[in-house]
């Protein structure tokens, strides 16, 4: 293979990996393994969220290197999983370029749950904090719709690309009115079961994982990275629900 | 009944990152399995947060586990599984002070989730680099062999 397709590919399953939640030691390892199997003689990849960069050396010193910027993120591991699937067979097996750009091309193409399930996700998340934090079988009834509707009004809001810190001010704020109404006029009782219930599902939960995952393997900037973006969706989630129970919730006499 | 709620959180939470097949069964179980030690370390410790120190290093152990026998990245298991630790309750307590206006009681709440995150992120360490040295270790045995 031309060491213009091994820098190619390898960037590819990188930046696909990066994008879609893998670790960055994850990313930098594979890409790494995919060059030296296919002989180059030096393979340097740095990734940090938003960005990679590699540069393939062959025997003879001729360097090559290809950046991406990672614009668009979200959480799929079945895609990982697949990719890193790929990525063994690959080292093992050398395959052509054209073997592998159709590999790569059947794992993009395959579908995430779909909306409903998603939704469904959200249902059984909601439900099952507001059991777990104490909440009553009501309470978590009414999370469980909320949960749903918190779903909905995040994607219809994902349509016109907002920040991420937006759609988290309007997560919380949602999650907060909806549970500030149930608690006001139906028999549910804990309001802050069921806001907490609800808010777990916009909790980076991977963002912390991968941030301390990477400070200990000494990609600090990755980690430094991933720490902030996981402050600011905290930060947002508080303000959105604060400028309901601060605002609001004393207007309907609940608080 | 602490446990079957924590094992459906990490379920629904399997669905939201695309997490598929056996996969969602062996994450969620996670998930259980990190409640269970949370409440089975509850009569050791006058505090919490040893409970979530504890409570991470078993689902940290037991992602890293299952992922070597599956062959898949860590996070597939670890993800799903370390989200019901995650202090949303203490977040919540925090901010619900702040609003009110009650410094003493947003310093406490704070101080004590922040101990919580500490607690987690080190468990979250300590386990991931003693992989590291068990994989490097069984890398080059596996070397000198071949």
């Amino acid at each position: 293979m031309q060491q213009k397709d091994i820098l190619d590919l390898s960037t590819t399953i990188g930046y696909l990996m990066l994008g879609h939640g893998a670790e960055t030691y994850r990313v930098e390892e594979t890409i790494r393994r995919i060059g030296e199997a296919y002989g180059m003689a030096s393979v340097d990849a740095f990734a940090i969220p938003t960005s990679l960069v590699v540069t393939v050396t062959d025997e003879d010193h001729h360097d090559m290197t290809k950046s991406k910027r990672v614009s668009h993120r979200d959480i799929d591991f079945d895609k990982v999983e697949r990719l890193n699937a790929l990525s063994r067979k690959i080292c093992a097996t050398t395959p052509d370029a054209e073997t592998v750009r159709q590999e790569i091309d059947a794992i993009t193409s395959r579908k995430a749950y779909g909306i409903w399930l998603q939704m469904l996700g959200c249902a059984i998340v909601a439900f099952s904090f507001t059991l777990l934090f104490g909440g009553t079988l009501t309470d978590a009834l009414f999370a469980l719709g909320i949960g749903v509707v918190l779903r909905i009004s995040t994607w219809l809001l994902g349509t016109v690309h907002p920040t991420g810190f937006f759609i988290n001010i309007v997560g919380g704020a949602v999650a907060s009115i909806l549970a500030v109404l149930a608690v006001r006029f139906t028999p549910a009782e804990h309001l802050d079961k069921i806001i907490i219930g609800v808010i777990m599902i916009l909790v980076p939960g991977l963002a912390i994982t991968n941030a301390m995952q990477d400070f200990f393997a000494g990609d600090t900037i990755a980690g430094l990275t991933k720490l902030v973006e996981a402050l600011l969706v905290a930060t947002g989630i508080a303000v959105g629900t604060a400028l309901i129970l601060g605002y609001v919730a004393p207007m309907l006499g609940v608080m | 009944m602490g446990i079957l709620y924590a094992f459906l959180a990490s379920l629904g939470f399997c669905i939201l990152f695309n997490v598929r097949g056996s996969r969602m069964f062996f994450a969620a179980l996670g998930g259980g399995i990190g409640w269970a030690v949370y409440l089975l370390t509850a009569p050791l410790f006058t505090n919490d947060i040893p409970q979530y120190f504890l409570a991470t290093i078993a689902i940290a152990i037991y992602a890293e586990i299952s992922a070597r026998i599956q062959k898949v990245p860590t996070s597939i298991f670890l993800a799903p599984a370390f989200i019901p630790l995650v202090p949303g309750g203490g977040i919540y307590a925090t901010m619900e002070a702040c609003i009110a206006g009650e410094n003493a009681e947003f310093m406490s709440n704070g101080v004590h989730t922040l101990g919580i995150a500490v607690s987690l992120a080190l468990g979250l360490a300590i386990v991931s680099s003693v992989t590291r040295v068990i994989r490097t270790i069984h890398f080059r045995r596996r070397q000198k062999r071949s």
